[in-house]
């Protein structure tokens, strides 16, 4: 493996080489490499050089004569020739240091393939226009309501806009939905959408392949018809040229094919198939009549809604929200990709700064060497070009290869960050990102060689020729100028650090929240039941029956739920896995108060057991718990204070209840259970009432299985859906797998961000210990004199140690002044991501100086050593 | 129109290595690289620099170049190298590079004439 890693690196490397030399001697290279680092692989040094070397080769033979033959043509005219000369000198000069040359390389492939990262998919979210005709206007709209926006508006208020609204001038329906698709080739369970006849023309884009929908295809009883997109014809009908009478099986009811669209031409995004819209009720997208504001579209469709009319008189408030089309698609998705940004664009900051530090420090010893080329006849514009070509030579190799590295990985990284940011077939990485990734590379070179280029177009040569080491005394300027970069440096990483130590106590905190369950041991399944079939109850608990009894008799199973997952459910409308939502009033009448929204689960008697969801009072559902007995509930801690605040819940009868939770018949409460975290981690548990599946009249969309074993739950998985393909194979399963990975996935954004943080702050740490030290080495080497003759005048070593601690002990004090100051000015952008954990919690921002001041002692260790080793002596006599 | 070997002199140090290298027979990327190492352990050469020179090389006549089918192809070498490409001396090669060995030896003996090297042998 490791071995495959190199290959895939020196590859990467051999990107700097011309396409024609890659094309004809790439796999001849790539082998000799792979040769010369096993034999190079006994010693680690060794290695490490070889690979240093392997960098330069490719900067020298691959870059520069890369770089030469574009300049060549044209350098002449632009007086670019000297920039030639100044390249091959620049990298000759480099050959000697490749510890220099590999940091500096490594830190910006980082540094710019980060942005560029970051860059596309920011550029996704917040800038790049929606592959949409006149993107920009398009709506979307919803109504406010007690539980927050619902983006699924009903025919009413439809019928309302479409007929007297005048300031939206076209509107378009979509509805998801999900269904089991097969045809000859397999079945999947996949997206779709219900979709009015207007949307393929609203957002301009026509099948490739047949039409679209018609008026007739709307009208009840027209045969039934679908629209599928490009991914879906390719895998059930291997991309046919044409239609021809081309039919699927849909939750098994045949239905014909007359239209191929490509994926993400029309809404929604991730849609593989259509259906015409026979009911009215879906997400509404409008187009602005012209002149319309936002503020005009909202007071007339707040105006026209017979929903909000209801709600207000019901005392609630409530209004319509009109919101561009890119808001709803990606605004949940700005805090996270904001911060990303932000993090990345310090550590190229950081970058950047190291840089020019160490480039200064370079500059300054060479001294010299520019005093001689001055007094030789060369320009101070020539003398700057050389240090700028060091420069341009490192920091364009290391940006080449981040800006390679970030297409390589921009997929990836898309599909590991937990955003919402699918737009199929739209290219992640195009010329946009190239560009920025470009204009990255020039800014980190200006910023990086500002300093160093005004040292030598700036200073006085003459008299370095007459000393006799060619090195300065103390340089005020630059000096100064060093220290604000480390100062700097300092500040970025502690606010970097900062920001890591509060999400690490926010993940810590998330990890110890009592989710209410258990979910070790637990393997967890969800099945689709569209069938008509399973519209009648019977079927739907006959199927249960059989899936339970099965999964029972699976080796190492210890138990069988089916309902509702924790941590998942909540958020739908109308019956789907078992999951209702009431709202319901409490049984006393506790004056008028909003009726709170409680939660109905059907769960089997096994629930509580795989789950381990503890009961504080009363008993759990028993398998007797069925139609011929008196109804039964259990309400969760929550649900008991809400309904029965003032009265022991248990054997009350609850009042209230729609008839299709009770089935007409009292449901008398014979248990209270513990409080469950239903919808998030950080989400506290809402009100919760489990009524047994065995006593509904079942009509669900579809029902969540699970099984608790003291194996392995991975393992199960299989067994699961092998049981369900026996009992029906029409059945889709969709979302195995087990209750951990479940736990996991809803911590996954905290987690990512923290990772991301945290990397971010080490590598800025190390990079402003980088800094620091060189800082303090070059100080202990100017004052080296001044030194030995405190020492011979008597002056102890702890006091040259207080000397030049005093040095490195400023500057981190410095740094760490303006960091504290920064985080609290930008640390309100964190909270989004924060759990329980302020963004100025006291704790870290005590603690985060105290690793930087640490650090930064074991940065400037080797210097203080070497300055309190000084020999007098040896000091005195060495100018 | 002939090349003159002489335009092509001096070489630079790696050309000329390759081309003693070649003296015994062809060999292909790797092994040029081994055999150049054990002459001057000092030396190390990477492949970008190697194969920069063997294209010039082949552009200037110095060498020819062979490609070994793939059935026919060695085992992987002890490097693990599967070897694909094969370069060996052209007559021009071998005149240039018996011209440069007689540069560089009158460039020895002159030196050890002088007062500089006076008493080595």
């Amino acid at each position: 493996m490791i071995s495959r890693l190199g290959d895939a690196m020196y590859r990467l490397l051999l990107r700097l080489f011309p396409r024609a030399m890659r094309q004809h001697r790439g796999e001849d290279m790539a082998a000799c490499f792979a040769a010369q680092r096993r034999a190079a692989r006994r010693r680690p040094d060794s290695l490490i050089a070889l690979w240093c070397h392997a960098i330069l080769d490719a900067i020298k033979h691959g870059l520069i004569p890369r770089m030469a033959t574009h300049v060549g043509s044209w350098a002449p005219r632009l007086g670019l020739a000297s920039g030639v000369q100044a390249l091959r000198h620049a990298s000759a000069g480099l050959k000697r240091s490749p510890g220099y040359v590999v940091a500096v390389v490594f830190s910006f492939a980082f540094g710019v393939g980060a942005n560029t990262s970051v860059f596309a998919i920011a550029d996704r979210v917040m800038y790049r226009p929606l592959p949409f005709a006149d993107a920009s206007s398009l709506l979307t709209v919803g109504i406010t309501n007690p539980t927050g926006v619902s983006w699924t508006l009903f025919s009413p208020d439809l019928s309302a806009w479409t007929e007297r609204a005048t300031t939206i001038r076209t509107v378009a329906l979509f509805s998801h939905y999900q269904a089991a698709v097969s045809s000859d080739t397999g079945s999947e369970y996949a997206e779709g959408a219900f979709a009015s006849s207007s949307l393929a023309s609203m957002f301009e884009h026509a099948p490739r392949l047949g039409r679209w929908f018609d008026a007739r295809d709307m009208s009840p009883g027209a045969p039934r018809v679908i629209v599928v997109s490009d991914a879906l014809w390719r895998r059930h009908f291997s991309a046919a040229s044409d239609l021809g009478s081309a039919t699927l099986r849909l939750n098994g009811d045949p239905v014909a094919v007359v239209g191929v669209m490509p994926a993400g031409a029309v809404l929604p995004l991730q849609a593989q198939f259509w259906l015409p819209m026979r009911s009215v009720q879906g997400q509404l997208i409008a187009r602005p009549a012209n002149g319309a504001t936002l503020p005009a579209i909202q007071a007339e469709l707040t105006q026209l809604s017979p929903s909000v009319s209801n709600l207000k008189r019901q005392g609630r408030n409530a209004e319509v929200m009109v919101a561009p089309l890119r808001e709803q698609l990606f605004g949940a998705a700005k805090p996270a990709v904001g911060l990303l940004f932000g993090v990345t664009a310090l550590l190229l900051l950081i970058a950047c700064a190291n840089v020019a530090n160490l480039s200064l420090a370079r500059a300054l010893d060479r001294r010299r060497e520019w005093s001689v080329r001055a007094a030789l006849g060369a320009s101070r514009r020539s003398l700057a070009a050389l240090v700028l070509a060091e420069n341009v030579t490192l920091i364009g190799a290391g940006g080449i290869l981040g800006v390679i590295a970030a297409y390589s990985v921009s997929r990836v990284f898309t599909a590991l960050a937990p955003l919402e940011v699918a737009l199929p077939n739209v290219a992640l990485f195009d010329w946009r990102s190239v560009f920025f990734a470009a204009v990255a590379i020039a800014l980190s070179v200006l910023i990086a060689s500002l300093g160093p280029a005004f040292a030598v177009t700036h200073a006085d040569l003459q008299p370095t020729l007459s000393r006799s080491n060619g090195r300065l005394g103390r340089g005020p300027e630059s000096s100064r100028l060093r220290r604000v970069m480390v100062a700097g440096q300092v500040a970025i990483a502690l606010v970097l650090m900062i920001g890591c130590g509060l999400l690490v106590r926010s993940v810590i905190r998330l990890t110890r929240v009592d989710l209410g369950f258990d979910p070790r041991g637990v393997a967890t399944t969800s099945v689709h039941l569209t069938n008509a079939r399973y519209r009648q109850g019977p079927r739907t608990l006959q199927l249960l029956n059989g899936l339970t009894e099965r999964a029972s008799a699976i080796p190492g199973v210890e138990g069988v739920a089916v309902g509702p997952l924790p941590l998942v459910g909540g958020l739908g409308t109308g019956l789907r896995e078992g999951f209702n939502a009431l709202i319901m009033r409490p049984t006393r009448g506790v004056g008028n108060e909003r009726p709170p929204m409680v939660w109905v689960k059907y769960v089997n008697p096994g629930y509580f057991d795989v789950f381990r969801i503890r009961l504080r009072a009363g008993r759990g559902f028993l398998p007797t718990d069925d139609e011929t007995t008196p109804a039964v509930a259990l309400l969760n801690g929550r649900a008991a204070a809400v309904l029965f605040p003032e009265s022991n819940a248990m054997g009350q009868t609850l009042v209230g209840v729609p008839k299709n939770v009770s089935q007409g018949k009292p449901i008398t409460v014979v248990g209270i259970t513990e409080d469950v975290r239903q919808r998030d981690v950080t989400l506290a548990a809402e009100p919760e009432i489990f009524v047994p599946v065995a006593q509904q009249e079942l009509t669900m969309s579809g029902v969540t299985v699970s099984v608790l074993t003291s194996g392995d739950p991975q393992s199960l998985t299989v067994a699961l859906r092998q049981i369900l393909r026996e009992l029906d194979p029409e059945l889709a399963t969709t979302r195995l797998g087990t209750m951990t990975g479940v736990v996991d996935a809803s911590l996954a954004r905290y987690r990512f961000m923290l990772q991301l943080l945290g990397a971010s702050a080490v590598l800025a740490l190390v990079l402003a210990m980088v800094g620091l030290y060189a800082i303090v080495s070059y100080l202990v080497g100017q004052r080296t004199r001044e030194i030995g003759i405190r020492i011979a005048l008597g002056a102890r070593r702890s006091n040259v140690m207080i000397l030049i601690g005093r040095e490195a002990t400023s500057l981190i004090a410095i740094g760490t002044a303006l960091g504290t100051g920064l985080a609290i000015a930008f640390g309100g952008s964190l909270r989004s991501f924060l759990f329980e954990v302020g963004p100025h919690d006291p704790m870290v921002f005590a603690a985060a100086p105290v690793f930087l001041a640490a650090a930064g002692v074991l940065a400037a260790f080797v210097p203080v050593r070497r300055a309190i080793r000084v020999d007098p002596k040896v000091a005195l006599q060495a100018e | 129109m002939a090349i003159d070997p002489r335009s092509l002199l001096p070489l630079k140090d790696l050309t000329f290595r390759i081309l003693v290298a070649l003296g015994d027979g062809e060999l292909h990327g790797w092994a040029l690289i081994q055999s150049i190492s054990q002459a001057d352990a000092s030396r190390r050469i990477l492949p970008g620099h190697l194969y920069r020179t063997l294209d010039s090389m082949l552009e200037a006549g110095l060498l020819s170049e062979r490609d070994e089918p793939a059935a026919a192809r060695p085992a992987r070498t002890r490097g693990g190298v599967a070897p694909s490409r094969f370069f060996s001396l052209t007559p021009l090669g071998r005149t240039v590079a018996r011209l440069e060995t007689d540069r560089l030896e009158t460039l020895v003996v002159n030196s050890r004439s002088r007062r500089l090297l006076k008493g080595r042998s």
